[in-house]
């Protein structure tokens, strides 16, 4: 998603990161993987509950998930443990200027996520009913 | 449970520099919000 902060900026996108974890451990992160996104904290999980993430140590920790730490450590990313309730699931939900929900795609299981192309063509079909309105 | 074309819930989280965040600001600078809720921090 960082490599695409030009696009996303062009398409008047704003993007807000959410997590749980600590403030120490959120730092880190920023500073290790994307810190072009401002980092909101939840560590109640509440807003979480709200948008209906589901929690599920099942989905969580299987095959592809593990296949997925394997590649990332192999390309260099450093282990920096787990940070809060790692039975957690995520999710992507794009909000336009009107307060409705265009996209709300919850993770299945740890590695389920939208790709970020898909991401960017429904925020370039958005910017374009804008523009015909 | 809150799906496409329902109207977003709004909330308001602090930053990791305790700067408060509501969901609405956005509305108001944005055309569209992406939010990405993350498992975890490791």
């Amino acid at each position: 998603m960082c490599q695409d902060k030009d696009e996303l900026d062009r398409l008047n996108v704003q993007v807000l990161l959410i997590g749980f974890g600590a403030v120490s451990s959120a730092r880190r992160w920023l500073e290790q993987t994307c810190d072009d996104f401002p980092l909101l904290l939840d560590p109640e999980r509440e807003v979480y509950r709200l948008y209906g993430l589901e929690e599920s140590w099942l989905r969580s920790w299987n095959l592809r998930t593990l296949r997925l730490y394997i590649r990332l450590l192999a390309s260099g990313r450093k282990w920096r443990g787990i940070q809060g309730k790692s039975n957690q699931l995520g999710g992507n939900f794009i909000v336009d200027s009107d307060g409705i929900i265009r996209l709300a795609y919850r993770s299945r299981e740890a590695t389920d996520r939208p790709a970020v192309d898909d991401l960017l063509d429904l925020l370039r079909d958005l910017e374009k009913d804008d523009s015909g309105s | 449970m809150l799906g496409a074309a329902d109207k977003a819930s709004d909330f308001t989280l602090h930053t990791v520099d305790d700067v408060p965040i509501s969901l609405s600001d956005m509305f108001q600078t944005s055309r569209s919000t992406l939010l990405v809720f993350l498992r975890h921090l490791g």
